[in-house]
């Protein structure tokens, strides 16, 4: 035999266990009705509790034994319960009460019957009861209708029946108790397993956060040495370059024809772009890599710092500088200057060829919330470009036309990203641009 | 006894370049070169062959820079500080490197100053004859 077909096997077994208990306990329950009340009745009223005890006695640990060997439906218990109840209601009412013990009883086996076995069975139980009360009034049985008051002979059948029904009460309150029991040990255990599991997923969530939070600090370190080694070991021969190049001109410069000079003058002015690329990039990897700390940042401070840093690094050119004040916002000031520092340095270079150069910064309402605003009239761009404006490297002008490295308007779009906000730019040729941005609190 | 510089550098590159600018400086400064920590530490202790300097005495400034093979120029500059003869001379960390870790290491070791190293020559050359010119005309030197 298979695994499963053993399983099945047991499955049906404990089916059919059932099954015969269900029966058995269909037929004591309808066997045990009417003399139910009246044993109870003339017990009472004899005040012969002995026959009563003694039965309820030997019936428990016989049914007790029966319903240990299998599984009673929950219904089944339920049923034992309610007849319990009502039967000691019933006998305390028959005693001292209007009501009828034995029609009381009645009622209850029925609701008994009812929650046993559905209420089809009920109506069968019904009829059944019905069915023996006839007969008893026809005479056939005597002694069972209680409504006639006849004296009662104390014969073996009404013992019989009644051993059974407390046999039955009996196993049904060993049943439930153990039922109960079971029920609540499971869930005992339920809780524990669960509580186990839970438990242990939260250690091997944090056990997952901590090697996370490892990595990450090891690919951090991994930038930063990276970063370092770019800052120096690039720059060692980078070094080198330029300053031969220049030792060359300067001493040799008899000895070079012109376009010597020229090609010598190439040299020194891209290894001068190479370090300055350098100094962005690093610019670049810095910001990415610090931690946000936010605080109260007044932007037109910053804004008139970095126009009056421009005016004195190039004091020969008239450019109207406008800046709002009182332009507040919540973000980390460092970052935030390099993002105004690169707006306004490109505003400032991107109007030297103009006639009437003018770079204003200010707040401006974006859907509500607010944004802030550098605007130049410029060279301004090609709006079908637009998209490319803040990827690395990426220019719009030449080299010859503008100095740049583009990586400036990378940096602020990182930055910008960091703070939740947006950045974008709107312009035209020789139309000037304006570039927007918002730093959502 | 002449006043002198001492050039703490193991690249050949940035110690011509160096040494070029110095040479062109107005008080025309004497360099000395050390290629690493170890001749470096000898050369300002008076021990081994670099002893007794020829009676040139300490230099009026170390110029330091802290990639070194062997040993690293934070800890040669911890030594220079560690002993008794030297731990008043003027040392300039002379570097290419701005990262705010070697600048704090620098300064706990004891620097007196730190450089960066421009890339642009004539930034390069001007910077060191400044450097020059401060330490061995302008700076009062410990007794």
């Amino acid at each position: 035999m298979t695994v499963s077909e053993r399983l099945e096997a047991t499955a049906e077994l404990d089916r059919w266990r059932a099954q015969i208990l269900q029966w058995i306990l269909l037929i004591s329950t309808v066997l045990s009705l009417p003399p139910y009340g009246f044993a109870i009745q003339i017990a009472v009223e004899d005040g012969d509790f002995i026959p009563l005890g003694l039965s309820h006695v030997v019936g428990f640990f016989l049914l007790a034994s029966i319903t240990a060997m299998g599984r009673l439906p929950f219904r089944a218990r339920a049923g034992i319960l309610v007849g319990i109840f009502v039967l000691a209601g019933g006998t305390i009412l028959a005693r001292y009460g209007p009501i009828s013990g034995g029609r009381l009883l009645f009622f209850a086996a029925v609701a008994q019957a009812a929650v046993f076995f559905g209420f089809r069975t009920a109506a069968y139980v019904l009829a059944l009861t019905m069915a023996i009360l006839s007969l008893v009034a026809a005479g056939f049985i005597t002694g069972y209708f209680p409504e006639t008051g006849q004296s009662f002979s104390h014969g073996w059948i009404s013992w019989a029946t009644a051993g059974m029904t407390y046999l039955f009460l009996a196993g049904g309150v060993v049943a439930s108790v153990g039922f109960i029991t079971q029920k609540l040990e499971e869930s005992w255990c339920t809780c524990r397993e669960l509580l186990r599991e839970v438990r242990s997923l939260n250690e091997e969530l944090e056990e997952r956060v901590r090697l996370r939070t490892a990595r990450l600090a090891a690919v951090n370190s991994e930038l930063e040495a990276f970063a370092y080694s770019v800052s120096h070991d690039l720059r060692t021969p980078l070094r080198a370059i330029h300053g031969f190049s220049r030792a060359l001109e300067e001493e040799y410069h008899s000895k070079l024809d012109e376009t010597g000079k020229d090609y010598l003058e190439r040299v020194i002015r891209a290894s001068g772009r190479m370090d300055t690329l350098i100094d962005d990039l690093l610019e670049l990897s810095r910001v990415t890599r610090s931690p946000l700390e936010r605080a109260e940042i007044d932007l037109s401070q910053i804004a008139r710092d970095i126009g009056e840093e421009l005016r004195r690094g190039n004091p020969s050119r008239e450019v109207s500088f406008d800046v709002e004040s009182e332009v507040k916002a919540s973000g980390d000031e460092r970052l935030v200057r390099i993002v105004l520092q690169s707006l306004l340095e490109n505003a400032w270079k991107f109007t030297s060829r103009c006639d009437d150069p003018a770079v204003a910064f200010g707040r401006i309402d974006v859907d509500g919330a607010t944004g802030f605003r550098v605007c130049d009239n410029g060279i301004g761009f090609d709006m079908n470009y637009a998209g490319r404006l803040f990827m690395p490297f990426e220019r719009l002008h030449s080299d010859n036309d503008f100095e740049g490295t583009g990586i400036g308007l990378a940096t602020a779009q990182r930055v910008v990203a960091m703070h939740s906000g947006r950045i974008w730019a709107e312009g035209a040729p020789d139309g000037g641009a304006t570039f927007t941005f918002t730093l959502p609190s | 006894m002449e006043k002198h510089i001492l050039l703490v550098e193991d690249n050949r590159d940035d110690e011509t370049l160096a040494v070029r600018a110095l040479e062109k400086t107005e008080i025309g400064a004497n360099v000395v070169v050390a290629r690493d920590g170890a001749e470096a530490l000898d050369y300002l202790s008076a021990k081994g062959t670099r002893a007794l300097r020829s009676g040139s005495g300490l230099p009026s400034v170390v110029l330091l820079d802290l990639q070194l093979p062997k040993m690293d120029g934070a800890e040669v500059l911890k030594r220079i500080r560690a002993s008794e003869s030297t731990k008043y001379l003027p040392v300039v960390v002379f570097t290419s490197s701005g990262e705010p870790r070697d600048l704090a290491r620098s300064y706990q070791s004891g620097a007196t100053s730190y450089v960066r190293k421009p890339v642009d020559s004539d930034a390069f050359a001007r910077t060191t004859q400044q450097i020059a010119h401060y330490w061995l005309s302008i700076n009062e030197p410990s007794p």
